[in-house]
């Protein structure tokens, strides 16, 4: 089971299964760290919910939800929150 | 390659944004020099001398690069350099943040294909959760590598050891990346990474924390926009307070120079020459040199808000609402400038990757009410309107120049510029304090930019509407001013003094309306009868087109009214100078109502204004659009249309005003 990053809670972490497409859009989420395996937490959303900002490994990035939406993440809370 | 001569090697320093390329060259070299453009672009590196008796460097800071794929014009420009025989440098130095190493060490594998000696400046060190064992990573990938940490008290001497390492790769000392020592897979680069990283532990460190508090506060859902517009007024206050001691005084040195330069030509009439440097040089260029003072000044704010790290955030609070026009949060900082210049906010463009929307926020900014605008306002204003009123019409010309933008730019993204809309994936640095050097840098840049626009755009401008203005020079013209003269001659001595003056305003007008500027003003004057200008205002236009804050000077000239200057922002001087002298009042009065209709009113006033809300009168603006597109399509576009929708404007106006009095 997985869930799109565009969807989980603020202040979650969880860990990143893949990304839907293949497409620059990928491929520039991929040069950004957005990777399989990669721990990602919502920290908060812009006014109008959009764009979010994640918390990715140690930096944090802002992305817009129809960019979120291609990001898969694992259904469980990752007990490691950075 | 050449081994022992004293020819400088190049060193070239790579890496992502942010990484901390401009920090490394500032303490390398311990100053930050002339910034360089690429042969053929607008993109801009930085270079900077690393002396030495023996081995002496060029350093040369690239822009950010996230891989050698280039997706931005500007990286391919770079990826371009890097990757021609001709143009690579000798050395490559790979500046990685430590904290994203899983992310830079990527960009050293496809450096290492280049196959030039590749040192490895290790940033961040005291950032991350962990430390990253420098000699166990240089051992792995067969390269140099040496932590520097600008924050930290030993600095120096980490600075000397890169410096050492850099000269030991110019002469063949250093090392290439060993093949295969980078995995290719994300995994394999995330094991090697926590290999060479001891962790402290896995909490986030202390000043990403408070980054982290400060950004509940700035994109707060609901605050987040309000407290961000209050911040804008702020700077906006300092901007034009900060500015305007200093414009006075550029103010008073043009005054200064052009009576040291009628005081050179003595008390004779002036003749062609005085006038050209006085009314075409000097009159010109300061007309345009007022504006340094809010240039500087506004790259000053908005560099150290970009250095410290807001500017990225203010692209998020704005996404939404500029994406409903087809732009997106990456227009925010070049429209923002724009109210000041829109020459510093077309250049400020370049961040935008998406080619079609960067065109289309450069075909907008002009629309933003700059502070060229302001005089005109101003002037027009205090003349005609109450001052219970005058605030609302001050903010509704600004409100104006938004409205058309926003529909511009929507209609130009469905249409000529359509296609998908720009990625908004920003990296957020951590907030820091900005350090001072890379700020001052910037303005420097931006002001020479201006001045040498200043000094070939404007000037080579300047003469032609001086040229236009002054000639041809009819012979029974100056026949009949030579008669007045010589009459006035025979006047008491205290009369001869304000006789003179009068009869110099008079010649002065008289020549312009025989000019070939009045020529051409009268004949296209019928085009724009129906926005209610008559062929003054229409010369004060032509007379505009260099930058638009010249109207006032001439129609100063065409209405024989004295002390008019672009830049006075104090319309009470108009009042004053008519006291000093009745019959320059009455004067006044008569232009007004030469073809029995006065020649202004309240209703041509905010005509003329919408007017100049949404022309491009700007060579300087015009000149930067050419610049930046690389193309005359878009700055004669930009002519065009903004002329045709100021006209439109100008002409609602005044019909439907005229049929509602």
């Amino acid at each position: 089971m997985q869930t799109a990053l565009s969807d989980i809670p603020v202040d979650s972490t969880r860990e990143i299964s893949g990304i839907t497409e293949d497409s620059t859009v990928s491929r520039r989420l991929a040069a950004l760290g957005f990777r399989a395996g990669a721990h990602v937490r919502v920290i908060g959303k812009a006014p109008f919910g959009d764009p979010i900002v994640v918390a990715l490994e140690h930096g944090r990035v802002a992305l817009r939800k129809n960019e979120a939406a291609l990001i898969l993440v694992g259904d469980s809370e990752h007990p490691e929150s950075q | 390659m050449s081994g022992s001569d004293n020819k400088p090697k190049t060193v070239a320093l790579v890496g992502r944004q942010n990484a901390g390329k401009t920090s490394v060259l500032m303490h390398l070299t311990g100053t930050l020099q002339r910034p360089v453009n690429f042969p053929g672009s607008s993109v801009e590196r930085v270079e900077a001398m690393l002396p030495h008796p023996t081995t002496p460097l060029v350093l040369i800071d690239l822009p950010g690069l996230a891989s050698l794929e280039a997706v931005s014009p500007d990286e391919e420009i770079t990826v371009g350099w890097l990757k021609d025989p001709d143009t690579a440098p000798d050395v490559i130095c790979a500046v990685l943040d430590a904290t994203k190493l899983a992310l830079g060490l990527p960009l050293v594998d496809a450096l290492g294909v280049l196959g030039r000696p590749i040192v490895i400046a290790l940033t961040q060190v005291d950032l991350g959760g962990g430390v990253v064992d420098a000699a166990a990573l240089s051992a792995q990938l067969g390269l140099p590598i040496v932590p520097v940490n600008a924050h930290a008290p030993r600095s120096r001497e980490a600075f000397d050891a890169l410096g050492k390492a850099l000269r030991e790769a110019a002469i063949g000392l250093g090392g290439t990346l060993t093949e295969g020592s980078i995995p290719p897979d994300y995994a394999g680069i995330t094991a090697l990474v926590r290999r060479v990283t001891s962790h402290k532990g896995s909490h986030t460190p202390s000043r990403q924390r408070l980054s982290d508090k400060i950004d509940r506060v700035v994109l707060h859902r609901f605050f987040g926009l309000p407290l961000f517009a209050l911040l804008v007024f702020v700077l906006f206050q300092l901007l034009f307070y900060g500015s305007d001691p200093l414009m006075g005084l550029i103010e008073d040195g043009q005054g200064a120079l052009s009576g040291f330069i009628s005081g050179l030509f003595g008390d004779a009439r002036p003749g062609p020459f005085e006038s050209f440097l006085v009314d075409g040089l000097v009159g010109g260029l300061g007309a345009t040199l007022i504006f340094l003072p809010q240039i500087a000044i506004l790259i000053f704010l908005v560099s150290l808000l970009e250095a410290s790290g807001f500017m990225a955030r203010a692209a998020v609070l704005l996404d939404r609402p500029l994406s409903r026009v087809g732009l997106s949060g990456r227009s925010f900082v070049p429209l923002a400038s724009s109210f000041a210049c829109a020459v510093p906010g077309i250049l400020a463009t370049r961040t935008i990757e998406n080619e079609r929307e960067r065109i289309a926020t450069i075909l907008v900014a002009p629309l933003m009410s700059c502070s060229a605008r302001l005089p005109v306002y101003v002037l027009l204003i205090g003349a005609f309107f109450q001052p219970a009123v005058a605030g609302l019409v001050l903010l509704a010309l600004y409100a104006l120049g938004i409205v058309a933008a926003a529909v511009v730019a929507l209609i130009m993204r469905r249409t000529a510029l359509k296609g998908p809309r720009a990625l908004l994936m920003l990296e957020l640095p951590v907030y820091q304090r900005p350090p001072l050097g890379v700020v001052l840098r910037q303005v420097l840049s931006a002001c020479t930019a201006f001045l040498a626009m200043a000094g070939t755009v404007i000037l080579s401008a300047s003469v032609i509407i001086w040229i236009l203005s002054y000639y041809p020079r009819p012979a029974e013209l100056v026949q009949s001013f030579e008669d007045k003269r010589s009459a006035i001659a025979t006047l008491a001595p205290e009369e001869t003094e304000v006789a003179n003056a009068i009869l110099e305003l008079e010649e002065k007008a008289a020549f312009l309306e025989a000019s070939a500027l009045a020529t051409v003003g009268k004949a296209i004057a019928p085009i724009f009868e129906p926005a209610g200008f008559d062929w003054r205002i229409t010369v004060g236009i032509l007379a505009a087109f260099p930058a638009r804050e010249l109207i006032i000077p001439t129609l100063g000239i065409l209405y024989r009214v004295d002390s008019v200057d672009a830049g006075v922002y104090d319309t009470d001087e108009l009042d004053e100078a008519a006291s000093h002298d009745d019959g320059l009042r009455a004067k006044l009065r008569e232009a007004k109502r030469e073809d029995g209709t006065p020649a202004f009113s309240m209703l041509i006033a905010l005509s003329l204004m919408v007017f100049f809300a949404l022309c491009s009168q700007c060579v300087a603006t015009l000149g930067a659009i050419k610049r930046e597109t690389r193309s005359w399509k878009w700055p004669v576009f930009v002519f065009v249309y903004m002329t045709a929708l100021a006209w439109g404007a100008a002409v609602l106006v005044y019909q439907i005003g005229s049929a509602a009095a």
